[in-house]
């Protein structure tokens, strides 16, 4: 007889509540009880980023979060990024540079980018690819995803050039 | 979903997680960052029966700073680590060591209390915090006791937690005005466990010699290998064949070097000699106050 806890947060700026099994993973309940599918399960392990979100305002590995641990917390997905403005920067960048392919890693991929912008720091390219490398992908080989995020860094005066 | 049931505890207090970690002992597991822990648990290769989440307790997440030590708490989070002011001050190599922990998701969650109880031999902390005179501030329900953190890391994900203590604190003496310090890591993927992991320590006096002088290097043996080399150079000045004269002993001193997917003992044997030399060579170039 699984004992249910009872949890509570905010999950893209909505109130949301559940009476979930401890065992359940973060990413499990944003995924089938909130029903947010746009976060994705990639290794169950903490290596792959596909499962990437914020968590009170910082990138974390949702399949390394207890649901339970969430409790009380300010969730952002994928979901709830789209609809901020800066957003349409970051398709339209990926878009043009073919930084998506299958799309698996691209939520996790996004998520990061949005929180690096967040952050207000300057990057270089370098810098870039060290901040994306929790965000694994098996398709593109990386250089357009760092292209498309280059040229976002660029637009918003955040772009360190480097000799 | 984790197949192995268990009972979630969240205490608000130290002492609340200490009654339930005595009541429970063996069977709980204590849950901070969860950047090991709950993989594990996901793989099914740590099945708890009781999870005592200890993120709750704001007496852990603090750094503090008094006149002899820098005291940081087992919950602050790698990130805080490696941004913080007062440890990149304190003790460079820390904040260093902290930076090159896993990718920024990890940092954002991962704690130092963790990583350490955790004990992963190619963990970045350990040769840091051996060459430091790090102590360990352990706590249980009856019972405080403080270890020297070269004598808590025992072996492979082993230390010398009994099991019902967690680790508090961890108090890091205050370095000499002329101190350099760093930390130099090889690993093939960037955030990756260290294959090798070099940290040093150079404290000179105000003539130049030197005061204080060790290298631990992490990653090659189940524990951390430490060589304190400041009776053998108090009072000297570092020549240039000093760097190479000491790294090569600590290659020679190296005799069980661990061999795995990643790398063969002869190869961490090599590189804890190439990386100790790179270590060394900043922390006197930061002593003697360049970089």
């Amino acid at each position: 007889m699984v004992k249910k806890v009872k949890v509570s947060m905010r999950i893209n700026g909505e109130k949301f509540s559940a009476e979930i099994d401890s065992r359940m993973l973060l990413c499990e309940l944003i995924r089938e009880v909130a029903g947010l599918t746009g976060t994705h399960v990639g290794c169950m392990t903490g290596n792959c980023g596909a499962c990437t979100i914020l968590m009170n305002g910082k990138t974390v590995k949702s399949c390394t979060i207890l649901a339970v641990q969430a409790n009380g917390s300010e969730i952002t997905t994928i979901e709830g990024i789209s609809k901020d403005p800066v957003f349409d920067s970051v398709q339209r960048a990926f878009n043009k540079h073919y930084a998506v392919q299958c799309g698996y890693c691209t939520p996790g991929m996004i998520v990061t980018v949005y929180y690096l912008l967040s952050r207000r720091e300057v990057l270089g390219r370098r810098e870039i690819r060290e901040y994306l490398s929790g965000n694994l992908c098996r398709c593109t080989g990386y250089q357009h995803i760092v292209d498309a995020v280059e040229e976002v860094f660029r637009e918003k005066g955040l772009f360190r050039e480097e000799v | 979903m984790i197949s192995q049931p268990f009972e979630y505890f969240s205490p608000k207090s130290l002492r609340e997680a200490l009654k339930l970690l005595d009541k429970f002992k063996g069977k709980a597991k204590i849950l901070a960052g969860g950047q090991s822990l709950v993989p594990l648990m996901n793989l099914g290769l740590a099945t708890p029966r009781y999870i005592i989440d200890i993120n709750n307790i704001r007496k852990l997440s603090n750094i503090v700073v008094s006149e002899n030590k820098v005291t940081i708490g087992s919950l602050v989070r790698h990130y805080e680590i490696a941004e913080s002011k007062v440890v990149r001050e304190a003790l460079l190599m820390l904040s260093e060591a902290a930076g090159h922990i896993g990718d920024i998701h990890v940092r954002n969650r991962g704690t130092i209390g963790g990583a350490v109880c955790h004990a992963d031999p190619a963990g970045d902390y350990a040769p840091v915090l051996t060459v430091a005179d790090a102590k360990f501030e352990i706590l249980s329900f009856n019972r405080r006791r403080l270890i020297a953190a070269r004598n808590f890391f025992k072996g492979v994900f082993t230390t010398d937690l009994k099991p019902n203590e967690m680790l508090a604190y961890i108090h890091i003496p205050r370095v000499g005005r002329r101190t350099g310090t760093a930390y130099e890591k090889l690993e093939f993927v960037s955030g990756g466990f260290a294959v090798v992991g070099a940290a040093a320590i150079v404290s000179l006096d105000d003539r130049g010699s030197v005061e204080k002088l060790a290298i631990s290097v992490g990653g090659v043996e189940k524990r951390p290998i430490t060589i304190d080399f400041t009776d053998e150079l108090s009072g000297k000045k570092i020549e240039a064949s000093t760097v190479g004269k000491i790294c090569a002993e600590v290659k020679e001193r190296i005799t069980e070097p661990l061999s795995d997917i990643h790398a063969d003992g002869e190869y961490r044997r090599a590189m804890s000699e190439v990386f100790a030399k790179r270590a060394l060579s900043k922390a006197v170039k930061r002593a003697l106050g360049g970089e």
